[in-house]
């Protein structure tokens, strides 16, 4: 049965982030003024990396359980790890841990127990910075994530087969990208093949599409693009987003589009909470 | 009441010694007369940092008799406290501090035995999560304490809490329940794992103790589970096995 590797130290598995940081992303999220969609996005990554480390850490240090990768593509195609993973494509999570490019204090307001709020501090690690810069070449991001992962399962043919991540607001600026994710969904650990999922961040505040299983259900021609770049979801993470309330039908891909930061979170923790009752 | 307990664990596949999670108490294995005694076992949860410390806490506080009514919401706090104290003892990274202040979560079985005179007894037990406790007498399933189906074993047991504020949960959770034994009855300890494999086999008319008794005399308890896991019949997961024997 596919996707059923165990994760381990000895047999990790790889997530490979792809983020969108052309120009566009610059602009507001819709509907909240002064909320630029890169600096969200760059907080969503760095909360997943925080909850990944986290996961993975247990009383003796870190457990190498998966080796993560983040590429922004915009001005240019990159890996954009900030601080001292700075240039490196594929890291492993205990040197993510070990290595944010700064730990900041953010503030939040909590519940204070009697019906007010009050602020509290909390330690907010980085390791990825918003950019937002140029057009969106998704062909070349695409093209190095496949080169990447070339290198990768060579290295760990039997892995739970490596999941790769875009998120955009925007079509590409390079061409069609059906070919060079054609040829990323074509590659295959012994486990199954790559799964390549893709998120749509809305630029007008609409009612995400979470998990198609049809093209029909997408409002626009683009919107069925990448429709076709995405993978169906493995049985497991159907399971899991029906478990969160969402109806997933067979064949669902892997998509999301107009998403608002709550579905795109969500999203990422079901395309990385697979690897939980994977973990060994 | 004559007591004989011997216990055998094993971390999960993959795992070092060290990286097992489960505790048991006594440590040791048990040859003794007494009127009274308690045994128990506790599962850390993996998701949580230190986990196995606090199971070891949980295992020694019920055998000293700390979960009763009365004294568990005095007891709680202070093995809570306990727990802090232990794994604070040096600087930690960020994310293990972060990791602290979410706490160490594990499930816990506890038996108390004791002696109503000859070669019988009363015992009471309490479970929160899904440790298992199975009484057997001449060879069949006599009781089994919390649950009576593999089926019932779930990703998601009731644990209890090292933060402050997850005494009144872990009151909440717990079951308990009490009955008799005589010479000769059997009693099993189990952590999830092997608990459910447990009822699985007994479930099909198969009498799995005399198997987990056989690799405990033979010593040779890591191969029986490395075969039960290469063929797919357990969990990977820590196993722990306390075994008691009353005459």
């Amino acid at each position: 049965m596919p996707y059923s590797a165990e994760i381990s130290r000895t047999n990790p598995s790889c997530i490979l982030f792809l983020l969108d940081q052309s120009g566009s992303m610059q602009d507001d999220l819709p509907g909240e003024a002064g909320r630029k969609k890169a600096d969200s996005l760059a907080t969503v990554i760095n909360r997943l990396l925080q909850n990944l480390v986290l996961k993975c850490a247990k009383s003796e240090g870190v457990r190498d359980y998966y080796h993560i990768g983040i590429i922004g593509y915009g001005g240019k195609v990159a890996p954009a790890f900030a601080g001292a993973l700075a240039g490196r494509e594929v890291v492993p999570i205990s040197e993510i841990a070990n290595s944010p490019a700064r730990i900041e204090e953010r503030s939040r307001k909590i519940d204070d127990g009697a019906g007010g709020l009050v602020n509290q501090t909390i330690k907010f690690p980085v390791w990825f910075d918003a950019v937002a810069k140029g057009g969106t070449p998704m062909c070349q991001a695409l093209s190095t994530a496949e080169r990447v992962l070339q290198g990768w399962l060579n290295q760990h043919p039997d892995c739970y087969p490596p999941i790769v991540i875009n998120i955009t607001d925007g079509e590409s600026t390079d061409g069609n990208p059906e070919q060079p994710a054609q040829n990323l969904r074509e590659m295959r650990s012994s486990d199954g093949p790559v799964l390549l999922f893709n998120i749509h961040i809305s630029s007008t505040q609409s009612t995400p599409v979470e998990f198609p299983a049809s093209p029909d259900e997408l409002p626009d021609e683009y919107a069925r693009v990448l429709f076709k770049l995405s993978s169906v979801l493995p049985d497991q993470m159907r399971g899991m987003a029906e478990q969160d309330g969402k109806r997933v039908h067979p064949g669902a891909r892997g998509f999301v589009f107009n998403a608002d930061m709550v579905s795109l979170i969500n999203f990422l923790d079901i395309g990385t909470r697979v690897a939980d009752s994977n973990l060994r | 009441m004559q007591i004989k307990s011997q216990v055998a664990w094993l971390p999960k596949a993959g795992n070092a010694p060290d990286e097992y999670e489960d505790a048991f108490w006594p440590e040791h294995d048990i040859a003794c007369s007494a009127q009274a005694f308690s045994f128990a076992v506790a599962d850390g949860a993996t998701e949580a940092s230190f986990s196995g410390i606090w199971a070891r806490l949980l295992t020694r506080a019920w055998c000293r008799g700390w979960f009763g009514d009365k004294r568990i919401d005095q007891a709680l706090p202070k093995l809570q406290q306990e727990w802090l104290q232990a794994v604070s003892t040096r600087p930690l990274p960020w994310y293990a501090q972060m990791k602290l202040e979410k706490g160490a979560f594990a499930t816990l079985l506890g038996l108390h035995l004791r002696s109503t005179g000859d070669g019988r007894g009363a015992w009471h037990a309490m479970s929160v999560g899904d440790c298992l406790l199975v009484q057997v007498r001449d060879g069949r399933l006599l009781r089994s304490f919390p649950l009576d189906d593999d089926t019932q074993f779930t990703s998601n047991p009731r644990l209890i809490g090292s933060r402050p504020e997850l005494v009144g949960n872990a009151k909440q959770a717990r079951l308990s329940t009490s009955g008799e034994w005589s010479a000769g009855d059997r009693f099993y300890l189990l952590s999830d794992a092997i608990a459910a494999w447990t009822l699985r086999e007994a479930g099909k008319g198969a009498e799995p103790w005399d198997l987990l008794d056989t690799t405990l005399q033979e010593g040779d308890f890591p191969l029986f589970i490395r075969h039960l896991r290469s063929r797919q019949e357990i969990r990977n997961d820590d196993v722990t096995v306390k075994r008691i024997e009353l005459a």
